[in-house]
């Protein structure tokens, strides 16, 4: 039988030397600018009881086959964090009362989702919890856009829907659910020949072609003539004008056919590209059912980025090993002298590596191997400093 | 400002085997020249001239690599079938149904079952299936509440009831003829298969205007 003692998991992966540096820079990065608009940290166990992720009052929780279950000592269902919204969720309900709503936090932690291409994934991000005016949506995107802004100026889109349309012109044209799930579904495909084919209106049909840039707003609200509809429109052009104002408006595209997580999503939704990728690498919107589910009703608006996807693009500048700026060799007894050396270049923003032997030549072979470019040889009394 | 001119050239992912020549002569009929495509050799890309400017990188892989390519958004576009599709698929945009490569996926069994196609599902035993559509047949029985057996086939999957080992076998049937002249017949028709074009959810926002205009280039 095979051991898997030097396997890793599909799905799972490591970083190895430059890479740790550029996955943390990343994120690192993300929370200082979150932190700048007042979002405050949260870390929430990575060990859950399992009807935080699923279960509940409402759907569009994680699907429960997506979830790694384990059961603790007592034989309850717990579950490796599944999604970083609904602990945030849960804290805020359950911890955060005497503080004053709305909530800003942000994270950095992983996620597990067994259907996923990456099973275990980092995800940094933003959730704004107990404020519903439109300032809260416009604050979130503006986030997002300056996330993105950080690693891909001028090579990103973020693209934005609403998750109401869908259910407003299921509503006003009294299509059954049968039909509906069959029409979602299609739209989320984009495959417009299905859905054309089905006997639909034409602005169902057209769905799932609308989205480009600002222009389609126009364009649907000229197909239908529906007041809801027309109020979630304009709303989305309320958004994107005072977007645009701020300089944003180049970044901002739409779809109206964005239809995933419906039973999730109440208001705005919205992922992020970056040319170059065919990943998404953010993904968000407004969630106002959610927190009911943990005991404490509140409006709720957030998004999450995905690391590895922002970590696939940049890591092809920088994955080589960083090369130490000396190997030090230090004859047994010269401990001390070896630290204080280290100590001083390492004030100037230097870095070591201490030669673990005796045999000089060696750290030589060593230092050579390495790639190191200094050797400093410590003997009692005396310090010197050799170039390879 | 994001120019989608400056992106890079548009990648697309062809179905060698059954769906090649149908998929050239789609991509001739509208003016697409494949002569490098006709006359490939040992090549794996060619580049293709879609108008406007567009010279596609265009592959030739299997079934199945089609799908990875354009979910990972290695490729930007993909031509694959419909049974491929329910078989493995997962996220990518299903745009356009292009009409060849047409049969069907279909439960067959002994033709004795045809008389009574209910005796196949009747009983509580549990049946043995021969496949290469794991997924497919999976999620098929799953719908009937019927408790199945799948034993992974990968050609010739109609050996299997006239060996005995397999109760019935999901496949695709084209004309049906290979299943009479084994003894069998389609029991329940599953689905409909055909070829279908597929888009990277990435790309379809990132390169719009490209993707649309190879659309229309192809009259889809």
């Amino acid at each position: 039988m095979k051991d898997w003692k030097t396997a890793i998991k599909d799905g799972t992966r490591d970083f190895i030397f430059g890479e740790c540096e550029l996955k943390r820079s990343i994120s690192t990065r993300y929370l200082s600018l979150f932190r700048k608009w007042g979002y405050d940290e949260i870390m929430t166990p990575e060990l859950e009881f399992l009807n935080v992720f699923s279960g509940g009052s409402i759907d569009g929780m994680v699907n429960i086959e997506d979830i790694y279950k384990l059961t603790d000592e007592k034989n309850r269902l717990l579950a490796l964090r599944a999604d970083c919204t609904m602990p945030i969720a849960r804290v805020v309900a359950s911890k955060l009362d005497h503080y004053p709503a709305p909530y800003r936090l942000c994270y950095d932690q992983k996620v597990f989702n067994a259907s996923a291409m990456q099973i275990e994934g980092s995800q940094c991000g933003v959730e704004l919890i107990g404020a519903d005016d439109i300032r809260a949506d416009i604050e979130i995107l503006t986030l997002a856009v300056k996330s993105q802004k950080e690693f891909f100026d001028g090579k990103f889109r973020i693209e934005l829907g609403h998750g109401k349309l869908f259910g407003v012109l299921m509503e006003e044209f009294q299509i059954d659910e049968q039909t509906a799930l069959k029409a979602r579904e299609f739209i989320e495909q984009k495959n417009f020949a299905a859905i054309q084919a089905m006997e639909l209106p034409e602005a169902i049909k057209l769905l799932p072609r609308m989205f480009g840039d600002v222009s389609v707003l126009d364009s649907y609200s000229a197909l239908v003539q529906n007041s809801r509809v027309d109020e979630i429109l304009c709303y989305l052009r309320k958004i994107y004008d005072i977007l645009a104002e701020n300089g944003c408006g180049d970044s901002i595209c739409f779809d109206l056919g964005l239809v995933h997580r419906l039973d999730y999503y109440t208001g705005i939704i919205f992922r992020g590209y970056v040319s170059g990728s065919g990943q998404t690498m953010l993904s968000g919107g407004r969630y106002d059912n959610l927190l009911v589910n943990y005991g404490r009703p509140f409006p709720a608006v957030g998004f999450g980025i995905f690391i590895e996807h922002a970590f696939d693009i940049l890591k092809a500048a920088s994955s080589e090993k960083s090369v130490p700026d000396y190997l030090v060799y230090y004859e047994a007894g010269c401990h001390r002298q070896a630290l204080d050396f280290a100590e001083e270049v390492n004030g100037a923003g230097k870095t070591v590596l201490f030669f673990c032997g005796e045999a000089r030549e060696e750290a030589r072979c060593e230092a050579e191997k390495r790639g190191i470019r200094d050797i400093c040889y410590i003997t009692k009394g005396s310090r010197r400093i050799e170039n390879v | 400002m994001y120019n989608e001119k400056n992106d890079a050239p548009l990648r697309i992912a062809l179905t060698k085997g059954r769906l090649e020549k149908n998929t050239i002569a789609l991509f001739e009929e509208h003016g697409v020249d494949c002569a490098n495509l006709r006359d490939k050799g040992r090549k794996l890309v060619f580049p293709l001239d879609f108008g406007n400017s567009i010279v596609a990188e265009v592959l030739l892989v299997k079934p199945y690599d089609v799908i990875t390519y354009v979910e990972h958004g290695f490729c930007d576009l993909g031509i694959v079938g419909k049974d491929t599709i329910m078989e493995h698929g997962k996220s990518f945009y299903e745009v356009a149904d292009l009409g060849f490569g047409k049969c069907r996926m279909a439960l067959a069994a002994k033709a004795e079952y045809l008389q009574n196609p209910e005796q196949f599902y009747h009983g509580y035993g549990k049946k043995v299936i021969a496949t290469k559509f794991e997924n497919i047949a999976r999620e098929f029985f799953a719908g009937k509440q019927k408790d199945i057996e799948i034993i992974k086939i990968e050609g010739s999957v109609e050996i299997a009831p006239l060996l005995g080992f397999a109760d019935g076998i999901v496949d695709i049937v084209e004309t049906g003829t290979t299943l009479k002249e084994n003894g069998l017949e389609v029991l329940e028709n599953i689905c409909e298969i055909s070829a279908r074009l597929i888009v990277n959810i990435a790309s379809m926002k990132m390169k719009n205007n490209k993707i649309d205009s190879v659309i229309k280039k192809l009259g889809l």
